[in-house]
This record gives C-alpha cells, sequence and structure tokens, in this order.
C-alpha cells in the first residue's frame, strides 16, 4: 500500500519534524510505503481553470511543472495525507496551490456520491484520506471549518475512509503520535 | 450612513468573461444606482504583485466594505485568493479593519448549498480573524448555466439570483447584514431538479462534446508512472 503525504508546513515549523517523524514511522508499522513531499521546495503553478484537463486532453495537466511528478503518485496511493497550517479554517496557500489542480484526477462526468453531485474519479485512489492541521491558536470556528474542509475534500475523493486531526501549540510530542497510531489503527486497511 | 466605497476581490482565475465576473458587473451596476463606487480586484492578476497588492490594500483602506465574489475550487476558495488573504493578515492590522464591513458571495455548479458552505466560512473565518465587521454570505449553485454572460441576459434562470443581490446590494450599503428576504430568493434560486436526472442531463451533453471532439473521458495517463 502507497501513502502520499503533502506537506505545506515550512521546515522551520515547531511541528513539523513532530508530525514527519511520527506520521512516517506509524505509516512503516503498518506496513505502508510512504512519499513525503516538501511542497514549499517544489515549482508549482497554480490552476488557471483552462479546461484542458476536462474536455481537451482528459486526464493530463497541461502545466509542465512539478506536479507531473506528484500527479502519478496521487493516482497510485491508496492514502493520501495532507499536512497544513490552519489558515481561516483552509489548508495554507502553499497547500491549496497543489489541491487546486486536482480536478485532473477527475472525469468531466458526474456522479452522485453521499447524496451529492460530484465529478467521477478518474483513479480508483485515494481509499483513504487524512487531513493534519496546525492550530495555533484553539479556535472553535476555524477547527470546524477545518473539519468541514477536510470532509468536502474526503467526499470530492471518494476516499471509504477520512480523518482531520487538528493539533495546536500546547500538544506534547507523544500526544502526537498516540493519536496518528490510533487513527491509523481505527482505519479498515485492505491491504492483504 | 451609507457606504460610499466597496472593494471586491474577485476569486476566478480564467479571466474576464466569468461568472465571478457577471456577479460583480451586476453588483457594481447595482451600486451606481446607490452612487456607490465598486472597485473590482482580481486576485489572479494582483497576488504576485508587490505593487499592485499596494494598490489594493490602498483602496481596500478607503473603503467602508470588502467584498468576496468567488468560485468554489476543490471546495474552498481558490488559491490566489488564500495567499491573498495571508498577505493581508501580515500587512493590516486590527485597526485596519476594525470600522469595516465584510461580505461574500461563492457560486459554484453544484445544487447543494453544502458544496459552498466551506468557502463561506474561510470568508467568515477571515473577518473574524481580522476584526472586521462580518455581514453574512450567499452562494450560488448552476455557474455553467450563466457562463459569463451578464445576469439579465441569462433570463429566468437568475431571476431569483438576481432578487437575491438586489436585497444584498440594500443590505451591504446601509451596513446590515444579509437579510432573510436576499435569503429566500438565494434559496429558490436552483430548480429543484433530482439530482440522478441532473447527473443523467449533463453526461449526456459532456459525453456527445467528448464524441465530437474525439476524445477518450476515462483516460488514466498517471497510471503508466507506477512507482
Amino acid at each position: 500500500m502507497n501513502c502520499l503525504i503533502l506537506n505545506g508546513l515550512q521546515k522551520d515549523s515547531d511541528f513539523y519534524c513532530k508530525i514527519k517523524d511520527n506520521l512516517i514511522k506509524t505509516l512503516i508499522e503498518n506496513n505502508i510505503k510512504n512519499n513525503w513531499i516538501d511542497l514549499f521546495e517544489k515549482d508549482i503553478e497554480y490552476c488557471r481553470g483552462c479546461g484542458y484537463c476536462n474536455m481537451e486532453n482528459p486526464g493530463i495537466c497541461i502545466k509542465n511543472d512539478d506536479m507531473q511528478e506528484i500527479f502519478p503518485l496521487m493516482a497510485n496511493s491508496e492514502v493520501l495525507i495532507f499536512v497544513s497550517p490552519i489558515k481561516f479554517g483552509c489548508i495554507n496557500s502553499q497547500l491549496k496551490k497543489a489541491i487546486d489542480r486536482y480536478s485532473v484526477m477527475g472525469l468531466p462526468t458526474y456522479s452522485v456520491h453521499k447524496g451529492e453531485l460530484h465529478h467521477s474519479t478518474r483513479y480508483n485512489n485515494p481509499s483513504y484520506f487524512m487531513s493534519i492541521g496546525i492550530l495555533e491558536q484553539p479556535d472553535e470556528d476555524m477547527e470546524d471549518t477545518f473539519k468541514l474542509v477536510s470532509d468536502r475534500n474526503a467526499n470530492c475523493f471518494f476516499a471509504d475512509e477520512s480523518k482531520s486531526l487538528i493539533f495546536n501549540g500546547s500538544i506534547k510530542d507523544n500526544e502526537i503520535k498516540i493519536k496518528l497510531q490510533k487513527q491509523l489503527k481505527i482505519w479498515r486497511w485492505n491491504n492483504s | 450612513m451609507k457606504v460610499k466605497k466597496v472593494t471586491a476581490l474577485l476569486g476566478s482565475t480564467r479571466g474576464s468573461k466569468t461568472v465571478t465576473e457577471s456577479i460583480a458587473d451586476y453588483l457594481m451596476k447595482e451600486y451606481k444606482n446607490y452612487e456607490v463606487n465598486l472597485i473590482k480586484y482580481r486576485a489572479h492578476q494582483i497576488f504576485q504583485d508587490e505593487k499592485e497588492v499596494s494598490n489594493f490594500i490602498k483602496d481596500l483602506k478607503n473603503s467602508e466594505v470588502f467584498l468576496i465574489v468567488s468560485p468554489v475550487y476543490v471546495h474552498s476558495l481558490p488559491y490566489p485568493i488564500i495567499h491573498l488573504m495571508e498577505t493581508m493578515d501580515d500587512l493590516t492590522n486590527k485597526e485596519f479593519w476594525s470600522d469595516k464591513f465584510m461580505s461574500a458571495v461563492i457560486h459554484n455548479g453544484y445544487p447543494k448549498d453544502i458544496q459552498r458552505k466551506s468557502s463561506k466560512e474561510i470568508c467568515y473565518n477571515f473577518s473574524k480573524k481580522m476584526g472586521s465587521n462580518w455581514l453574512g454570505a450567499l452562494g450560488f449553485g448552476g455557474s455553467p448555466l450563466i457562463d459569463g454572460k451578464p445576469l439579465e441576459d441569462v433570463g429566468w434562470f437568475t431571476k431569483n439570483m438576481r432578487k437575491s443581490l438586489d436585497e444584498f446590494s440594500k443590505n451591504i450599503i446601509n451596513k446590515n447584514k444579509i437579510s432573510s428576504k436576499a435569503h429566500k430568493y438565494e434559496k429558490r434560486h436552483f430548480p429543484p431538479i433530482p439530482l440522478h436526472i441532473l447527473k443523467f442531463l449533463m453526461n449526456i451533453l459532456t459525453k456527445k462534446e467528448a464524441k465530437k471532439k474525439g476524445i477518450n473521458l476515462s483516460a488514466q495517463p498517471y497510471l503508466k508512472s507506477k512507482n
């Protein structure tokens, strides 16, 4: 089983090593191969909604940038994890720039999924989606919005299982590990 | 006291013939009737340019209302808007925002309100963090049917949307929260078509166009590079 982790955190963030070390260790313990991508090190353009991937050359993004390395990882990963500071309840702009390009992973046709109309998926992945948000100060509204955005993304990706985890400045290193381990154990992995 | 100046930040990254622009232009005409000046900024044209960002913040400083008009991109606001929100967070303080009012009009193609809710909430959270006075947000589905045309030219489909925006304009100009009347017309905007019928109709149109263009809609090009 493959996991793609798209990280919007800067390396100098207090959380960078804590999240990365604990997450990768936990994934290895669960026999999951991982690809951790630091998005701030990548050359990624923003989506201009040109429609090329939709009705000109379906499934191909016209932009020749580092997303061309990331799209195959998206298509071939059963587990997708976002890591980001929470900005106004949303993921940060670094991660958002990459995620806005996700439309290449969808078909131009529509499906009804969980009582909503969505673009059908081009690939069968991801089956599992997790969104990890870092919030400097506790804020109920921002936490609720982050959970909502995460749920919306899970629906959009047609993920079978999804979870959002929010950490704030007061959380201890071992608590991060426990929360991640707990969540990964809850998921019923279909990797047999 | 009535509002004199509104600065609108437009979220679409597609250029000038967009639904975002249709909505902003409609509001601009409405505001003209009340002698209110609405200034448009396209987020994608300014967010990477320091001078443009500075001009935008200057205009915003002299405005009583900050309005976001935006489509939904992957269940939240488009990247240039989030980027500009982060920039505004860095460059402005509570004093800058304390006497300002903020609102948003969010749109996409989908019929259900829940598919615009997260974008509205992000605007609310931004307003709260900055310390401005939140007036509420409207959301409309069915964007492809508008397709960048003036709202008046679309006909029956935008009738309730225009009524909602008319009410919205009056509310904003008077620095009032969005009224129940504006929300009533907002809710009436998208006709109650069962989703499976909508899906069926839209898929027929899409497949017809694909056949005409000779393209394979379900290609999986990125599976080839499996590692």
